[in-house]
């Protein structure tokens, strides 16, 4: 059921201002969407995961290997500075 | 206003692997920015995580020591979230299937009794990489990817403290635990050991019990701050009651960060409405079984440590059963005892000064010994002058308590308040004199085949000399005098 709090909280998730006409249309699109999902529910899947594990023993051993080369690295940045990649000033959310 | 404080931690620790979580770069502090990432750690296409194995042999280890059950299956899942520091969009995290669950430590309560800390869940995590927001004008960010994909433990506990100071013993505790199984160095400052609190309060008024709105605190970076933020939290949330009343079912939880220099807390994020982490599991790591074999195997070393080293002080330093008991208390005391021992002809007096003064210290100012200003090299150079005979052990302990308030060596302060022990036995003569001239009923007492009277005026000797006299020379003195 997609009420009108989950509403709310999608709209600020994706970044998305919806009119209330458009609300009302768009949650029982989603709920027809999401009950696509419910004929999974008729199959044992975490079960079967769980049977093809692996033991400790299998895993990697702990020795290191050595980085990337610098070199590399700066070629893939937009924008690299003092060993560092330069983003966009990074703000949360809740500061915009 | 009859109240009770409500405290959960969610600590994590940075674990002492070669490599990190899911691929081969080094795991280590320091160094240039991104001199270790590939392409697992940086997120890029194509790219495959493989676990590294002794993650999860040290996350086994720590959920033993915390008497935690492991997990006869365990696995990994994606918690998505989209922050520059963690390039992949995702975090490989732990959700339902953690690797220890259940566990608890007992740490001493604010009243004098045991407090039983439960362990709700250990889980397994990649750290993310660091971001840097410069000073110079440019609106920019500067990203390290350095820490991302190093393998950490969240200690998840229930909200069982009861006081700041309790958090404050709990997340020592947990130190103290995790540095004698060797899994990490849980070095708050370098951020090894990363701390969270849950703090509210429950009221009580008129028969009922009321709940205040929970605050997570952040940015906790030292034992006395995780105490200090807390007791701030208290009082704050008191006077917050007293103003609003407001409830936890309608305020819910807030965010707020610690402010050292200030001492006080900050809201950093009110409540939470939006937050989805689409937690799946991690479709590019398989399940992983740890059998019981394992589990015994590791059981066996996590019993080992302080044991073994107990049996070491009591069979080569003679030291008394309870007082190995004591100085193992701790892996940090055990490695500082040692230490300043190493070498000494008579460990056991260090254990004494250590077990004596130095705890006394730790005690009153509710500090860890490593948070100690003065290290174990610093305290040997102390004993060792207590050891030449230039200064009497009594004066080494208030010697002691400068060095641990000022961080400055033992002989810069016995040279500066003129400490250093009278070795002339004109000066200590002269002591004597005057203390047989004023005390001449003790004196003819002593005559008189008294001997317990020499103590007292032994005393007296050394108060005139300000506890300097050379205490052998001056009884050596008293006795001739009195003959």
């Amino acid at each position: 059921m997609i009420d009108k709090q989950t509403m709310r909280n999608l709209q600020k998730l994706s970044r998305l201002k919806l009119e209330p006409d458009e609300e009302q249309s768009l949650a029982s699109q989603l709920e027809n969407i999401l009950s696509y999902f419910e004929v999974l529910g008729g199959y044992d899947a975490v079960d079967t995961d769980l049977k093809a594990s692996v033991t400790p023993e299998d895993l990697r051993r702990d020795d290191s290997a050595p980085a990337f080369n610098r070199e590399v690295l700066e070629s893939l940045a937009v924008e690299f500075q003092d060993g560092h990649f330069v983003v966009p000033r990074i703000l949360d959310i809740d500061d915009e | 206003m009859k109240y009770e404080v409500v405290i959960g931690c969610e600590v994590h620790v940075q674990l002492q692997t070669r490599s990190k979580a899911f691929c081969r770069c080094p795991n280590t502090f320091g160094g240039e920015p991104n001199s270790r990432v590939c392409p697992v750690c940086m997120g890029l296409p194509g790219s495959l995580p493989v676990t590294n194995s002794a993650m999860i042999e040290a996350a086994i280890l720590a959920g033993l020591a915390l008497d935690c059950d492991i997990a006869g299956v365990t696995k990994f899942d994606r918690k998505h979230y989209v922050y520059p520091d963690l390039p992949k969009g995702y975090q490989i995290s732990q959700f339902d299937m953690p690797i220890c669950t259940g566990g608890h430590i007992d740490i001493p309560a604010s009243d004098g009794s045991l407090r039983r800390v439960r362990i709700i869940r250990v889980h397994m995590e990649e750290d993310a990489g660091k971001n840097i927001h410069p000073d110079d004008g440019r609106s920019v960010s500067y990203l390290d990817y350095n820490r991302c994909g190093t393998p950490l433990l969240e200690i998840v506990s229930e909200p069982d403290l009861r006081a700041p100071q309790e958090a404050s013993a709990y997340v020592q505790a947990i130190r103290e635990i995790l540095r004698a199984v060797g899994v990490s160095d849980c070095n708050m400052e370098e951020g090894s050991l990363r701390c969270d609190a849950n703090i509210n309060l429950w009221v009580y008024e008129d028969g009922k019990k009321y709940a205040t709105p929970i605050a997570e605190i952040k940015n906790m970076n030292s034992f006395r701050s995780i105490r200090n933020a807390l007791e701030y939290e208290v009082k704050r949330q008191v006077r917050e009651w007293e103003q609003s009343r407001l409830l936890l079912e309608v305020a819910g939880k807030t965010t707020r960060g610690y402010l050292e220099a200030k001492g006080i807390t900050v809201l950093q994020r009110a409540k939470e409405e939006a937050s989805d982490y689409r937690y799946f599991p991690e479709p590019d790591l398989k399940p992983i079984s740890i059998s019981r074999e394992m589990i015994d195997a590791l059981k066996a070393r996590v019993g080992a440590l302080p044991a073994e080293r107990r049996r070491r002080y009591i069979g080569e330093y003679g030291i008394t059963e309870q007082d190995a008991l004591n100085l193992t208390s701790s892996a940090a005391m055990a490695d500082f005892f040692e230490a300043a021992a190493a070498g000494h002809p008579e460990p056991k007096r260090i254990s004494n000064f250590i077990l004596a003064e130095v705890k006394k210290y730790l005690n009153q100012r509710s500090i860890g010994v490593d948070e100690l200003a003065v290290d174990a090299r610093a305290f040997r150079r102390l004993i060792d002058l207590v050891d030449a005979g230039k200064i009497s052990g009594k004066i080494a302990k208030e010697v002691f308590v400068d060095m641990a308030d000022t961080g400055k060596d033992a002989l810069a302060i016995i040279e500066e308040k003129g400490l250093i022990q009278i070795d002339n036995s004109d000066a200590i003569a002269q002591a004597v004199d005057e203390v047989i001239v004023e005390n001449p009923d003790s004196a003819a007492d002593y005559k008189n085949g008294k001997e317990k009277a020499i103590g007292f005026l032994m005393g007296q000797v050394m108060k005139k000399t300000k506890g300097k006299a050379n205490p052998a020379m001056a009884i050596q003195l008293l006795r001739a005098k009195l003959k």
